[in-house]
């Protein structure tokens, strides 16, 4: 078996988290551009297609590594799959209930 | 104990046996201890780990009963036992303590002094780093302390609100020393977690894959890692707000464009996810126990991995709030409150793997046993408290109170203390030559968690009665006054039972290098096997969880040498270190033994921040020099040259050398550029936020330097760029020109230097200046992050170059050059970012956005 | 459940005059919050029971609880699934209830302007002539109207805070928070900074005193009206005393000379029941001794002491002040 590239793999696990991480960080900030500066209304819908975008994307890779799982070379490697799709199951939750929330709260106020 | 699975067969010993004669005394003599009051020059992890745990849990005792005194305060209303400013020091002291003197400390003491046995390492990667973080936490951490007899404490409160804290309305020294008292005890702290990232990732025994490491260790890394991300947005506050008290630089004073906002962002950044850097280790610790009290393994393993883990991520999304009353807009607080509710899952995953393991096997009713079920219950109470305060309707009442002091008390007390007490009777018989009493144990375990309820208990009904916190006194006719006599009453019941557990302490244990109790419990990780000041004799293969359960006989095999580097292969202290993910041995690393350069470079950086405080300027330089002195004698001989490949053992040879991104110096490297991004992206947030917050101060393009004035600073970057890479190249060569090297190296390093020198007077020629509003005070706040990375790249390059000079940088012989060379690269990196930032963003609004 | 269980905890509690507790609400959010506050008690204990009850199954209870307790499913059943189904359902309530909070989208029907200092309150109500009257230490609003306090600093970050009436908002140097609040039925509450100040901060109190809303439109008209001078000799005296000793440069009094803002306005002194921002309670007898020790009673407050002031002069503008009203 070729090693992969330690750390490469180790970030590869923390998609799911990494993920949940960008996408609060954006709906945070994005709240602070939309209401002070642009006066719009579009936070509502900025916050709506950054978390189907997010979820979607935790989606994809988490079916990727659940294909990838029944072929795991390894004990480490099946763990580390299976680590990784918990913790992406984790995040989606996080992302959804951000943005949620953000989506039925009233914004600017 | 019997193991619960019995293995048919062993693996095959490593090295033959019987090992030859003398081999065993070249291992000891390596690893000897220093004599008498020379041990203070030790720097074995068991040692400084002793000390460092002692250290710690000393500042427990005196931070605890600073919480007497404030208790006594209370008891009755309009007492008159402590004025009003020495409750005030008093009641910041004991928060200041207890975080920043205490729980981060102990939790890092635990790290140094278990990690390595657990792992199978004869010590940590960088001995002189733990213990130099030793040394400077316990100087600096004792002045701290004893500013509170002279009168001059910080009385701010631990959290430092400005502008309470600023020059206007807190002139005296008090709040100085927090902020460089703090911020230095910090920079100890960032060491030890660098430390310990390397130390779980590339140490550990043969075998021993990320699916196979013990929790503890996988805590202790999850810690290390939150610790390199949430403290250096406190270590940037720190500096702000310094720079604010000491040179009227206004980043908090909103008259000024400053936002006093700013520092509760930063603060609470690192300070939210402080508490799951106390407490994820201490879970880890839990995790440790519950199966070696239960005799089976840890039932849900890997969910616990993940809730570590997801915990770690989440508990950054928590930081505002602490800010639910501050007017922030509602759906900002929605976010917030979301996170807190997604960070109380991974808890609850936790608990119930615990309690699974508790079913599976049979939970004996040990002393340690005992905290830990104090601590489920206490924990669960704090965790369903936090959940409530998570709702924002909820924490406008409760916010403030008293409620909040019972919540955070059942939070960290019972998540970090009681597991921590139990960690101590727990692993005492590893390093003590008899265990701690179980009675007595008993006893104190009684009295700490009744007290405790008693005291804390009531707390959450007075502050819905409307105490507030932080008050030195209170009036009779609140109805305040009998519940604050309880809790006094409960928490002299808890003191008393600490006493017994320190008495307990004094009575049995009795520190021993090379004959502790050993493994009393029958558990089944690697720090059970017996231990000396080298570690283990010989390092075994791990294919399992809990080796000792799984290979009988292995303690007798290990201490007969019969696997890896069974001796010492070069002559002098050495580990293996192994590959971060699959645990396979890579290299054999020389470690530093005994010395003083370090004491005294600690010795050094303590008095330094601690005589500037004092403004005694002409001492502190001088520490300074003599830190920066003894660093260079510290490192002189840290690259020590290949001794060519090593036989340890099982057919094995390794190299004794590695550079490069596979070394281990370099994974520190990577890990200090990754603090220093910390620090920079937590500066990008403050420069944007008082951007959002206060727009119209921003110049116009007319007040601005012109572009023009950009042109040199980037021409000496990209010329620094450029004798590095020169340097790089000319470091291939067989025959070194070394003054070649040495000059290329020092001009490329002062190049670097000289961009950010010219840009600084760039802004100064166009006006711009620190005291006249948050944005001069942003530019040049940028300048001061800007100087600090390039004095980094300035001294590591004038030391590689004296190292050229001294033959001590070859092809062969390049670990100090590639080290040096990666955090340049970032060094450049974040200047030419910074030259983009502060030349390009106040244009891009002037024009792109209305505002 | 709402009614009873409040009652029996806080019987010994309750004071109809100067309330702060949260557990006895009189106000519009404080209402919404206890109530919230008994939902989350109440499930909290389910929760503790739910788990103390699984650890002692899994230490001591019989085989069968424990192996169905052994295993990874009940990990994710106990630990994964009913944390999420709870946290939802509560993450829902929390949000509906900041909907409700946020909703707030009706004209207030008074505006209050409120400054915290290091450490009173400085009160500013807008009179219907659209003149500004000053107060300090006490806030009085009519009973069933709907009032917006907009919280600003002079100093440094401090908190208004009435538990009987609502929850905590922040007063922030550079910004102004608003707090809405809407007392149910006449009565005082008192409310404290929440936010450490600094100093006497445990000595930073108010009262709100709810009072019926024709009652207080009255007060209001009243208050705007020019004063009449002293009425007894004492009390003249006092005003001479007060004047001359300087004491209207940082304090005002409607219709004198004195216009100070540096302290706390003293037109309708008497009105108040405090002294000191809540230090002391107020009459004759308390305010001459702390003319004469400022620094006793609320130690590191900014008012000096006027110990050159004799004791008739002191006992002469004591009466003086606690006769406004």
């Amino acid at each position: 078996m070729t090693k992969p590239e330690p750390v490469a793999r180790l970030l590869r696990m923390l998609f799911g988290p990494l993920v949940w991480a960008a996408h609060f960080l954006l709906v945070y900030a994005a709240e602070s551009v939309f209401c002070r500066l642009l006066d719009g209304p579009g936070h509502s819908i900025f916050v709506i297609t950054a978390t189907a975008i997010a979820l979607a994307m935790v989606l994809l890779r988490s079916s990727a590594a659940m294909r990838l799982k029944p072929a795991a070379s390894s004990d480490h490697e099946g763990f580390l799959l299976r680590v990784e799709m918990s913790l992406s199951a984790l995040a989606g939750l996080g992302i959804l209930y951000v943005g949620t929330v953000g989506a039925l709260l009233p914004a600017c106020r | 104990m019997t193991p619960i699975r019995e293995r048919a067969t062993l693996d095959a010993a490593a090295a033959t046996l019987p090992r030859p004669e003398g081999e065993l005394d070249k291992l000891e003599a390596a690893w000897k201890l220093p004599r008498g009051w020379r041990i203070l020059s030790a720097v074995n992890n068991t040692v400084v780990g002793q000390f460092y745990i002692a250290t710690a849990f000393l500042f427990f005792i005196f931070a605890g009963i600073l919480g007497l005194l404030i208790r006594l305060q209370l008891a009755v209303p309009g007492n008159d036992f402590l004025p009003q400013e020495t409750y005030n020091q008093i009641f910041t002291m004991h928060g200041t303590v207890m975080m920043f003197l205490f729980a981060v400390p102990a939790v890092e003491a635990a790290g140094v002094l278990l990690l390595p046995q657990m792992l199978g390492a004869r010590d940590l990667p960088f001995p002189r780093l733990g213990a130099f973080a030793f040394w400077a936490y316990l100087i600096g951490g004792t002045v701290f302390f004893c500013t509170l007899f002279f009168g001059t404490a910080p009385s701010g409160g631990w959290f430092m609100y400005p502008p309470l804290t600023g020059a206007q309305f807190s002139p005296g020294v008090g709040a100085d020393w927090w902020l460089l008292g703090i911020g230095f005890i910090e920079i100890s702290a960032i060491a030890g977690a660098i430390e310990i990232i390397v130390g779980v990732l590339r140490t550990r025994a043969p075998g021993m894959t990320l699916a196979r490491m013990p929790i503890f260790a996988w805590s202790m890394l999850i810690f290390a890692f939150m610790i390199v991300f949430a403290f250096p947005a406190v270590i940037l506050a720190t500096i702000l707000l310094e720079l604010e008290r000491a040179f009227d630089w206004p980043f908090f004073i909103a008259a000024r464009g400053g936002d006093p906002l700013l520092w509760q962002h930063l603060f609470w950044f690192f300070g939210h996810p402080e508490v799951y850097i106390i407490f994820l280790p201490a879970a880890g610790m839990v995790s440790m126990i519950v199966p070696a009290m239960t005799g089976v393994p840890l039932v849900g393993y890997r969910l616990i991995v993940v809730a570590l883990i997801a915990v770690g991520f989440f508990s950054f999304g928590l930081w505002v709030h602490h800010m639910f009353t501050t007017g922030i807009p509602t759906r900002s607080l929605g976010f917030f409150s979301a996170a807190s509710m997604a960070v109380a899952i991974p808890s609850g995953i936790q608990v119930f793997a615990w309690i699974a393991t508790i079913a599976t096997g049979r939970l004996r009713a040990t002393v340690p046993a005992l905290f830990v079920i104090g601590f489920l219950l206490i924990f669960t109470l704090g965790g369903l408290t936090g959940v409530m305060v998570a709702l924002v309707p909820f924490d406008r009442q409760a916010h403030d109170s008293y409620f909040v002091i019972a919540h955070l008390h059942y939070v960290l007390f019972g998540g970090m203390v009681f597991p921590l007490l139990a960690a101590i009777t727990y692993w005492a018989p590893a390093f003590s030559r008899r265990p701690l009493s179980e009675r007595l144990g008993r006893w104190a375990f009684g009295l700490i968690f009744a007290g405790f309820n008693i005291a804390f208990l009531p707390m959450h009904l007075t502050g819905l009665l409307g105490m507030p916190r932080r008050v030195y006194t209170y009036p009779a006719e609140r109805g305040w006054d009998w519940l604050n006599m309880v809790s006094t009453l409960g928490s002299f019941i808890l003191a008393a039972g600490i006493l017994v557990f320190v008495f307990n302490i004094v009575r049995h244990f009795r520190p021993s290098g090379s004959k502790p109790a050993g493994d009393i419990w029958g558990a089944g990780s690697l720090e059970w096997l017996p231990n000396h000041t080298y570690g283990l004799r010989s390092v075994p293969r791990i294919d399992s969880r809990e080796p000792l359960w799984e290979q009988p006989g292995l303690a007798r095999e290990v201490d007969a040498g019969a696997h890896y580097l069974p001796g010492t292969a070069t002559g002098t202290r050495e580990t293996i270190v192994t590959s971060p993910i699959e645990g396979e041995p890579e290299y054999v690393m020389r470690l530093s033994g005994p010395g003083w350069a370090h004491v005294v470079a600690a010795a050094g950086t303590a008095g330094f921040f601690l005589l500037l405080t004092v403004k005694l300027v002409v001492p502190a330089a001088l520490c300074a020099v003599a830190a920066i002195v003894a660093m260079v004698v510290w490192m002189w001989d840290c690259d020590p040259p290949s001794a060519g490949e090593v036989d340890i053992g099982g057919g094995l040879r390794l190299p004794t050398y590695a550079s490069g991104p596979n070394s281990h110096g370099w994974w520190a490297v990577a890990i200090l550029a990754m603090v220093a991004g910390a620090l920079y992206l937590s500066f990008i947030f403050s420069y944007l936020y008082l951007w959002v917050v206060s727009p119209t101060q921003w110049p116009g393009g007319a007040a601005l330097p012109p572009l023009a004035s950009t042109m040199l600073p980037v021409a000496a970057l990209l010329a620094s760029g450029a004798a590095l890479f020169a340097a790089a190249r000319l470091l291939r060569r067989e025959r070194l020109p070394r003054i070649g090297l040495a000059a290329l190296l020092a001009l490329g390093a002062l190049l670097a230097a000289a961009a950010v020198g010219l840009d600084l007077w760039a802004q100064w020629q166009a006006g711009v200046r620190p005291q006249a509003n948050g944005y001069g005070a942003l530019v040049y706040g940028h300048g001061v992050l800007q100087v600090q990375i390039v004095s980094a790249v300035v001294a590591v390059g004038l030391f590689a170059a004296a190292r050229s000079l001294a033959g001590r940088l070859t092809a062969a012989r390049r670990a100090v050059f590639d080290n040096l060379a990666l955090l340049w690269a970032y060094a450049l990196a974040q200047m030419l970012f910074g030259l983009a930032l502060t030349h390009g963003f106040p244009r891009l609004v002037a024009e792109g956005l209305p505002s | 459940m709402r009614r009873l269980l409040p009652l029996l905890l806080a019987l010994p509690l309750t004071a109809c005059e100067g309330s702060q507790s949260a557990l006895s609400p009189h106000g519009d959010e404080a209402s919404r919050v206890a109530l919230l506050s008994w939902i989350l008690f109440a499930g909290a204990a389910a929760i503790f029971a739910l788990v103390v009850g699984a650890l002692l199954l899994a230490w001591r209870g019989p085989e069968r609880a424990r192996a169905a307790l052994a295993q990874e499913r009940a990990i994710r059943l106990g630990g994964l699934v009913f944390p999420v189904v709870t946290l939802t359902l509560l993450l829902g309530y929390g949000v509906w209830q900041m909907r409700d909070a946020g909703a707030g989208e009706q004209q207030p029907e008074l505006r209050i302007d409120l400054v915290g200092e290091q450490w009173w309150w400085r009160v500013a109500y807008h009179a219907p002539d659209g003149r500004a009257v000053a107060d300090a230490n006490q806030i009085r609003i009519p009973v069933g109207r709907e009032v917006e306090i907009r919280l600003s600093s002079a100093d440094v970050i401090h908190s208004f805070w009435v538990p009987s009436l609502g929850g905590k908002t922040d007063m922030i140097p550079g910004r102004t928070n608003r707090q809405r609040l809407r007392a149910e039925r006449p009565g005082i509450y008192a409310g404290q900074c929440a936010e450490y100040c600094g100093g006497p901060h445990a000595l930073m109190s108010f009262e709100v005193v709810a009072m019926p809303p024709a009652e207080f439109d009255t007060w209001l008209a009243g208050r705007a009206q020019p004063r009449e001078a002293p009425a007894t000799e004492e009390q003249r005296r006092g005003q001479e005393a007060f004047m001359a000793a300087g004491c209207g440069s940082c304090h005002a009094i409607d219709g004198t000379a004195a216009t100070g803002t540096i302290g706390p306005d003293l037109s309708r002194f008497g009105e108040r029941r405090l002294l000191a921002a809540g230090a002391l309670r107020n009459g004759p007898a308390e305010v001459a001794r702390f003319i004469a020790d400022t620094q006793g009673p609320k130690p590191g407050n900014l008012m000096p002491s006027f110990r050159n002031l004799d004791d008739a002069e002191r006992a002469a503008i004591a009466t003086y002040l606690t006769g406004l009203k």
